[in-house]
C-alpha cells in the first residue's frame, strides 16, 4: 500500500533477494540435545539451582553446568494464537503458539498448544513424533498436549 | 586442551541429528522514500527528474531530501532533459543472477546535461544504465566514452515507475 509523503505518493519495491540454502549442524551441545530428542526427551541445563531451558553450552556466570532431562509438567506462561503462516498463507484452521515453561526452570519454549480450553497457567506436556521420524529437532514434538 | 567440537564430513552431516536444512525466502519491500517516489513518479512520465542543493547548487539525480555534503535540506526540482555523455562504459557477460547472457550487455555511467554544468565537473547529474547499439569492441576500444547519448523510453502504457522504463540510453 503506497502512503503519502511530503511530496505525494510514497512508492515501493518489492523484490526479492537470492539465498543460498544452508545447512546447520548442531554443534557439540546441540548434538546431545537432539540425541535426547531422538529418544522423545527434552533437555535444560542445570547451574547450582537454576534449571535453564533451553540447554545451552554455558551457565551465566560461565560455569559449565550438567545437562538434566526436563521432567515438567509445562505451564502455558503466554500464548497467542495465529491465523496465518509465516509465509502469510491462510492456515486451514487456527493454531495455539505457546510459551511453556517446565515446573522450577527459567526461560522456556514456543511451541503448538491443543487443547479444548487455553488459558494462563495451563499444565501441559510435549508429545512427540514417532521414533522413525524423529530428525533431533524441535519439530520432534507436534505439540503440547494437557496434562490429565 | 582442545578447542571443543570436532570435524565432520558431509556424508556424517547427512545422518547426524539436529541438523537443520532450509533455504530463507527474503522478500522485501523496500521504501523509495520521500524524493525517490518523485524520482520514479517522473520516470512514468518520461522524465528524469533531478534537485537542486540550496547551498552548494548542486543538481542531485536521482533527487534527495537533503545534500549529504552540505547537510542542508534540498530546494528546487528539476526536470532534465536526459541527454548526455557516456562518462564510463563496460561489457558485462553475464546476467545480475551470474547467469551467462547470450549477448553481453553494454553499461555505463551516463553524465546527464544539466543546467549551470560545464561537462567536467568531478562531480555531476548521473545515471547507471544500460547502452544500446553499442559494439563491444567500442567500448574495449574505448571509443564509446564521451558519445552523446540519449534515453529510449519504454512506451507510456508499460512504464511502471521504475528505472527499467528507460529502456536503456542510445546515441543520437
Amino acid at each position: 500500500m503506497n502512503k503519502r509523503g511530503s511530496h505525494g505518493e510514497v512508492a515501493h519495491v518489492e523484490g526479492e533477494m537470492e539465498v543460498e540454502k544452508y545447512v546447520y549442524p548442531p554443534g557439540t551441545l546441540g548434538e546431545r540435545v537432539a540425541e535426547a530428542l531422538l529418544e522423545g526427551k527434552l533437555l535444560g541445563i542445570k547451574c547450582g539451582n537454576d534449571l535453564l531451558v533451553p540447554a545451552r553450552p554455558y551457565c551465566p556466570d560461565y560455569g559449565r553446568g550438567e545437562l538434566v532431562e526436563v521432567q515438567g509438567p509445562w505451564t502455558v506462561e503466554s500464548y497467542t494464537i495465529i491465523y496465518k503462516d509465516m509465509r502469510g498463507e491462510r492456515l486451514k484452521e487456527p493454531q495455539v503458539i505457546a510459551l511453556l515453561k517446565p515446573e522450577g526452570a527459567q526461560g522456556g519454549l514456543i511451541h503448538y498448544l491443543k487443547a479444548e480450553k487455553v488459558f494462563v497457567g495451563l499444565k501441559a506436556r510435549p508429545v512427540f513424533k514417532p521414533r522413525e521420524e524423529r530428525r533431533g529437532v524441535l519439530s520432534d514434538i507436534l505439540y503440547f498436549i494437557p496434562v490429565e | 586442551m582442545g578447542i571443543p567440537g570436532r570435524y565432520v564430513k558431509e556424508e556424517e552431516l547427512k545422518r547426524m541429528a539436529g541438523v537443520i536444512e532450509y533455504k530463507p525466502t527474503a522478500k522485501y519491500a523496500y521504501s523509495a522514500g520521500q524524493a525517490l517516489s518523485v524520482f520514479l513518479k517522473g520516470l512514468r512520465e518520461g522524465k528524469i527528474v533531478g534537485r537542486t542543493c540550496n547551498s552548494c547548487r548542486r543538481i542531485m539525480v536521482p533527487p534527495r531530501e537533503f545534500c549529504e555534503y552540505c547537510h542542508s535540506p534540498a530546494g528546487e526540482w528539476v526536470e532534465l532533459p536526459g541527454t548526455g555523455r557516456v562518462e564510463t562504459a563496460s561489457v558485462s557477460y553475464i546476467s545480475a543472477r551470474r547467469a551467462k547472457l547470450r549477448e553481453p550487455e553494454v553499461v555505463a555511467i551516463i553524465r546527464l546535461d544539466a543546467p549551470g554544468y560545464r561537462g567536467d565537473e568531478p562531480d555531476f547529474p548521473g545515471i547507471f544504465h544500460r547502452l544500446c547499439g553499442v559494439t563491444e569492441e567500442e567500448v574495449k576500444g574505448g571509443k564509446v566514452f564521451g558519445a552523446r547519448v540519449r534515453p529510449r523510453w519504454r512506451p507510456e502504457g508499460e512504464r511502471r515507475g521504475s528505472i527499467t522504463d528507460i529502456e536503456c540510453f542510445e546515441r543520437w
